[in-house]
């Protein structure tokens, strides 16, 4: 009988271990994947890998129709579909598609030999191809494949991704795609100038015109973030340009001072993201990415299979640098593009860690064209005449740019 | 000399040394761990946003009673940045509603804890950028060079920003710690 207890005892133990042990694979409950017809795909398995479910992303990505391969050595996850490869490898961030780096939000797990990653992320993995995009609904424990052109009759956009071709429009080399984000928007107003001049509805206009002129370049092809009044996250914002693969990233947005204080501040002003370090100064920070840009070269072209993995490390991290120098440039040539054609104040170029600029994984830049907070530059802003320098400078600038890359 | 003996005098030197190396590390002027150090003695030096919003310069002044230790320089920095600078050139930024709840120091990094007057303190990215970095220049000038960073928390918790319409709708991140803005350490 005592032997029995011992028994019961362990076996409730061990029973209960397994309920406590959060992290466990879940057959049940899991996440459907439903066409763009409504119809189910199939069921995806579950891991409980914190905030929100984690699906098997091999399964997800069969579904889509890629094929897979496993790498046991270098714990990767391959997946090709036509001449799409999607390589997601375990415990990191790094991500690529048909060989190009990109950084991914969450780092991909791998348990019970299968990969697991956020459902809610799913869509910054790869797009289904075409004009199809991926929606996660939390309530339903779903994701659905949505036919963008279908979206588009008439419906009402709750998505700030739903209406985008999820993919990389075909470019010609000597082509650039820009996208261009106009700060705030619904619900966020932005700055509010003296007079009542509100950011979302200047960058708004001052966007949707410089649109209008991008399209008489048949060199540079535009995608706005908004088009209306609609607020979209931050994050959302970079995830759009993302997803297209965008060759640059220009947010538009007007100024302002801390509220309540006695700041004269007038001028327009371009921030790029920095790297926080501490105490490094401009030039110390200069020196290295003049050093590891005479690096990069050397490895520029080079199959990622020829270097080991330590090196592919390395080489990733250049090319984040090599983003953060072109960023510089563009903010340079803007700035100055833009002093060269107006009186109004040149701030130059500064760098801070922006939220928006953090997420984009191409260069990016955030243009501030005056300050709402000065009733002088408020008044400009309003102007054809303005609008008009701005628009001109940016859309001479990217022309420049285009021909300064390729 | 026999060989045992050498081998029991080198492990001797060893351990001296060792012993004298850790005393001097652990007391050294750069010593995260000690809370009594490094309180400034007479002046603090605050930074300033120029009226025009280009720069963040740094000022002397001497405060009503001067932080006893480190742990209380971050308050007291944060309060001083309230005051209109006496140079009618510089402006306050740091609205009253805003205060700092609490601070700890871990590593290189001051973790400053400020009640929710800090969302939407400032309006865009040259107001958050002048508020957000005369409080990062003002507490890192006052403290051990060690510290090289301040990580911004709201109510407790990790924002994403400062923005008033949810904490995707500002402009700089406060979800990574933030360095100084300065040419040279003042």
């Amino acid at each position: 009988m005592r032997r029995f207890g011992v028994l019961v005892l362990f076996l409730s133990f061990f029973l209960s271990l397994t309920v406590m042990i959060p992290g466990g694979v879940q057959a049940d409950n899991p996440v459907s994947l439903i066409d763009q017809e409504g119809e189910l795909l199939t069921n995806l398995r579950v891991f409980d890998g914190g905030e929100g479910p984690w699906i098997d992303i091999g399964s997800y990505l069969r579904s889509l129709g890629f094929s897979l391969e496993w790498d046991p050595l270098m714990e990767r996850l391959v997946a090709r579909n036509g001449d799409r490869e999607v390589r997601l490898q375990t415990d990191s961030d790094r991500h690529y598609v048909n060989g190009k780096v990109r950084r991914l939000p969450v780092e991909p797990k791998r348990t019970d030999d299968r990969m697991f990653y956020p459902a809610s992320e799913v869509d910054e993995v790869v797009s289904p191809g075409g004009d199809v995009t991926v929606h996660w609904n939390a309530g339903l424990r779903q994701i659905q494949l949505v036919d963008t052109n279908r979206q588009s009759e008439g419906t009402t956009r709750e998505d700030p991704l739903g209406d985008i071709i999820d993919q990389r429009p075909e470019l010609d080399a000597e082509e650039m795609l820009v996208v261009i984000d106009p700060g705030h928007g619904g619900r966020d107003p932005g700055a509010v100038g003296t007079s009542g001049l509100r950011e979302k509805e200047v960058v708004l206009e001052i966007s949707l015109r410089l649109r209008d002129q991008l399209e008489q370049n048949p060199d540079i092809k535009v995608h706005m973030t908004r088009t209306g009044d609609e607020f979209i996250p931050l994050d959302q914002r970079a995830r759009q340009a993302n997803r297209l693969d965008a060759d640059l990233f220009v947010s538009l947005h007007a100024n302002s001072v801390p509220v309540g204080s006695t700041s004269n501040a007038s001028g327009f002003e371009v921030y790029t993201l920095s790297y926080e370090s501490g105490d490094a100064t401009d030039e110390q920070a200069a020196e290295r990415a003049e050093t590891e840009n005479s690096v990069l070269w050397q490895y520029e072209g080079m199959d990622r299979e020829e270097v080991d993995e330590d090196l592919a490390f390395i080489i990733d991290q250049l090319h984040v640098s090599a983003n953060a120098r072109n960023s510089q440039q563009f903010a340079n040539m803007l700035a100055e593009g833009l002093d060269e054609r107006t009186d109004v104040p040149n701030r130059g170029h500064r760098q801070a860690p922006f939220y928006v600029l953090n997420r984009a994984q191409m260069p990016a830049v955030l243009f501030e064209v005056g300050f709402l907070s000065n009733r002088e530059e408020e008044l400009r802003l309003q102007t054809d005449e303005y609008q008009q320098t701005i628009i001109t400078t940016v859309a001479e600038m990217l022309e420049r740019y285009r021909r300064d890359l390729y | 000399m026999n060989r045992r003996t050498g081998v029991l005098v080198g492990l001797v030197v060893v351990l001296v040394v060792g012993g004298i190396l850790a005393v001097y590390f652990s007391t050294g002027p750069g010593d995260p761990e000690d809370p009594t150090q490094e309180a400034p003695e007479e002046e603090l030096i605050l930074f300033y946003p120029s009226r025009d919003g280009r720069e963040l310069v740094p000022v002397s002044r001497t405060p009503e009673s001067m932080p006893e230790t480190r742990e209380d320089v971050p308050e007291t920095v944060v309060d001083m940045l309230k005051q209109v600078p006496e140079d009618e050139e510089l402006v306050a930024v740091v609205p009253e509603e805003m205060s700092l709840r609490s601070s700890f120091f871990e590593d290189s990094i001051v973790w400053l804890d400020f009640n929710d007057g800090i969302i939407g303190a400032a309006e865009g990215s040259a107001g958050e950028y002048v508020l957000l970095y005369s409080v990062v220049n003002s507490v890192l000038a006052n403290l051990d060079p060690s510290f090289q960073m301040v990580f911004f928390l709201v109510e407790g918790e990790h924002r994403n920003t400062i923005g008033p319409y949810g904490e995707d709708s500002g402009h700089i991140a406060i979800n990574v710690p933030l360095g100084p803005r300065w040419d040279e350490r003042p």
